[in-house]
């Protein structure tokens, strides 16, 4: 159960949804739960794993992520913090997406929160016009339908327009 | 390189493209493609959770996905501390004050009705409501009870001269149904503070919370004798601030690491094994004995690695009190930012009592501090494990020359004038000081001046 970190030279290989296969080592691949989880179950390092969801792009970005807070120790916290800022900046919406995505579908919780709290960062303080131009949502509301959930929540709508 | 490609497979056609849910459809469209809307519930409603409550709420108007995203926010925080900050300190009419209350109150009322998710992961209220909306109130830990939430906070310090929240007591009793006892085995984290809760309801949570690891006690008038212990606590880091009439507390806590406590000398029992870092303000208000504020932890001293003091104004003892010695102590910070007076043991007495100190940081507010920390009934004698001193608020040479003769191995000084309320002129002829420091200093000494 334990051997996932006995050996630190172990490596496994990871393949993305274009086909790309990624030789990883074993100790960056346990920053995702996902991975940890197959691994402590049975499946030999002499398997690729599938990822169907997550293109080679974004497979890349993600395993950077873990390589750093793998290899990084408790103590260099300052450091990664400013990794973790450094890594998303300048990030387009749809590599963020993407990422977000990827994060959650391979249960990494630090770069989920760093992801969400970008996107949440880029909702914050902005009138709804604007966020849904930035999104593109549509809003499907007729003006009647929109009203009433104004009505219904109106204590988050008081002093806003 | 981390990884490496080892095959580079055919390219992928669109078709493959198609199949994978997190690429748009068609590429011609990317730019125009509602992406957000398409996350999965859990994604939004995180994303949602790390917004203000309010804003989390107005996204209910974007569209039809996002109606009731809100509702499934993974954290409450109702935290008002800016607007309770000014009521406290400014505001005199009583009217405002009504009307900010019940402001509050509806906005966590709304909240709490329309709010769906099981559990939470954080659940905050904060507001200087008293005993004001003591049936609101009520509710509101009714519903903390209904979810099983890991960290919950409740902060409701009355205005002075008012009375602080008493639950009632069928919501006493409903803490300890049994079904409602599996929503605290929940809590990771615990934030009392200016409520009139008793010692017993405390101790009952606490050997409850097998999970519980933090725990804060602020101004609970209501505890004289406190007992941490429970079959299996957890509990790392605890907290005791201000709780006036406190007395005692007997600890049977194995995992505690660190304990900040700010308050009155009082007595503390009982064995904490793993306790290697001590926060204690002194509180020293109508004491008349000159207690050392470190005498009430004794038994804890030779273990404890990090020391933080945060203390009014320095004042020579006559007679030392006996402590033992910081044999294990590391680290030693000294907070004398405040101005007012009480009775402190010297510095100098201090690192004598721990050999094997190796950071000492000082956080002085004005020159008067430089020259009491350095004034002691001891005789200064050489010590050679400290390598490294920070002082904030530095203002002269005397305490740096001071270190240069006594702590022999001294290998790097931080200074830093910034003080909170110093004027400008002062920082600067604070700094052209550090500066002259240069050419006192042995030469390979590393003088950081920020």
């Amino acid at each position: 159960m334990a051997s996932s970190i006995e050996n630190n030279n172990e490596k496994l290989t990871l393949k993305s949804s274009d086909g790309e296969e990624f030789l990883v080592e074993k100790h960056v691949a346990l920053q995702s739960t996902l991975l940890q989880n197959m691994l402590d179950s049975d499946c030999s390092s002499a398997d690729v794993i599938p990822l169907p969801k997550i293109d080679a792009r974004t497979l890349a970005l993600v395993l950077g992520y873990c390589k750093k807070h793998a290899d990084a120790s408790s103590s260099k916290q300052g450091e990664l913090n400013s990794f973790d800022s450094e890594f998303l900046k300048d990030m387009d919406m749809g590599a963020l997406f993407n990422l977000v995505l990827a994060a959650n579908f391979m249960e990494i919780k630090g770069l989920l929160d760093i992801a969400a709290q970008k996107i949440a960062d880029t909702i914050k303080d902005k009138p709804h016009q604007e966020v849904r131009e930035i999104f593109h949502v549509e809003n499907d509301y007729t003006p009647e339908e929109e009203a009433a959930v104004r009505e219904e929540n109106r204590w988050a709508f008081e002093g806003f327009p | 390189m981390f990884f490496r490609i080892i095959t580079r497979r055919h390219r992928h056609s669109g078709k493959q493209a198609l199949r994978s849910s997190v690429y748009p459809k068609h590429q011609m469209d990317k730019h125009l493609e509602d992406r957000i809307s398409q996350l999965p519930d859990g994604i939004l409603s995180h994303i949602l959770s790390l917004l203000e409550i309010r804003e989390a709420g107005r996204s209910s108007a974007l569209s039809h996905r996002w109606r009731d995203l809100w509702k499934f926010t993974t954290n409450l925080n109702f935290d008002s501390s800016k607007t309770m900050w000014r009521l406290i300190v400014r505001e005199k009419d009583s009217k405002t004050v009504e009307r900010e209350r019940s402001k509050y109150v509806a906005l966590v009322n709304q909240v709490l009705k329309f709010h769906l998710r099981p559990s939470l992961d954080e659940f905050r209220v904060r507001f200087c409501l008293g005993s004001s909306t003591s049936c609101d109130i009520d509710e509101w830990m009714n519903f903390v009870m209904s979810k099983g939430v890991k960290k919950l906070e409740i902060d409701l310090r009355p205005l002075s001269f008012e009375t602080p929240y008493t639950p009632s007591q069928e919501c006493c009793l409903s803490f300890k149904s049994p079904s409602n006892l599996s929503s605290i085995k929940c809590l990771t984290s615990l934030s009392l503070m200016y409520l009139n809760l008793n010692g017993e309801l405390i101790e009952y949570f606490i050997s409850n919370c097998p999970n519980l690891e933090q725990l804060l006690l602020e101004g609970l008038e209501q505890i004289v004798n406190l007992n941490i212990s429970g079959p299996s606590l957890q509990l790392k880091h605890l907290e005791i601030l201000e709780c006036r009439f406190l007395e005692s507390v007997e600890f049977c806590a194995p995992k505690l690491v660190t304990f900040k406590y700010f308050g009155k000398p009082i007595r503390f029992m009982g064995s904490l094994p793993l306790l290697a870092e001590l926060d204690i303000m002194h509180d020293d208000d109508d004491d008349d004995d000159a207690i050392c504020p470190l005498v009430p932890f004794s038994s804890y001293l030779s273990q404890i690695e990090t020391l933080k003091l945060t203390m009014w104004l320095l004042e020579d003892y006559e007679e030392i009190p006996r402590i033992p010695e910081l044999t294990n102590l590391k680290n030693l910070i000294l907070d004398v930012t405040n101005l007012f007076c009480s009775r402190f043991p010297s510095f100098t007495y201090l690192v004598e009592a721990a050999p094997s100190l190796h950071k000492l940081t000082f956080k002085l507010f004005s020159p008067i501090h430089s020259t009491a920390i350095l004034s002691s009934t001891l005789a200064p004698r050489p010590h050679e494990c400290l390598k490294d001193v920070e002082i904030f608020g530095f203002c002269d040479q005397k305490l740096v020359m001071y270190l240069l003769q006594n702590a022999i191995n001294l290998e790097k000084i931080i200074c830093n004038p910034y003080r909170e309320r110093g004027e400008s002129e002062e920082k600067e002829k604070a700094r052209k000081c550090a500066c002259q420091l240069r050419e006192k200093l042995p030469s390979g000494f590393k003088l950081i001046i920020l």
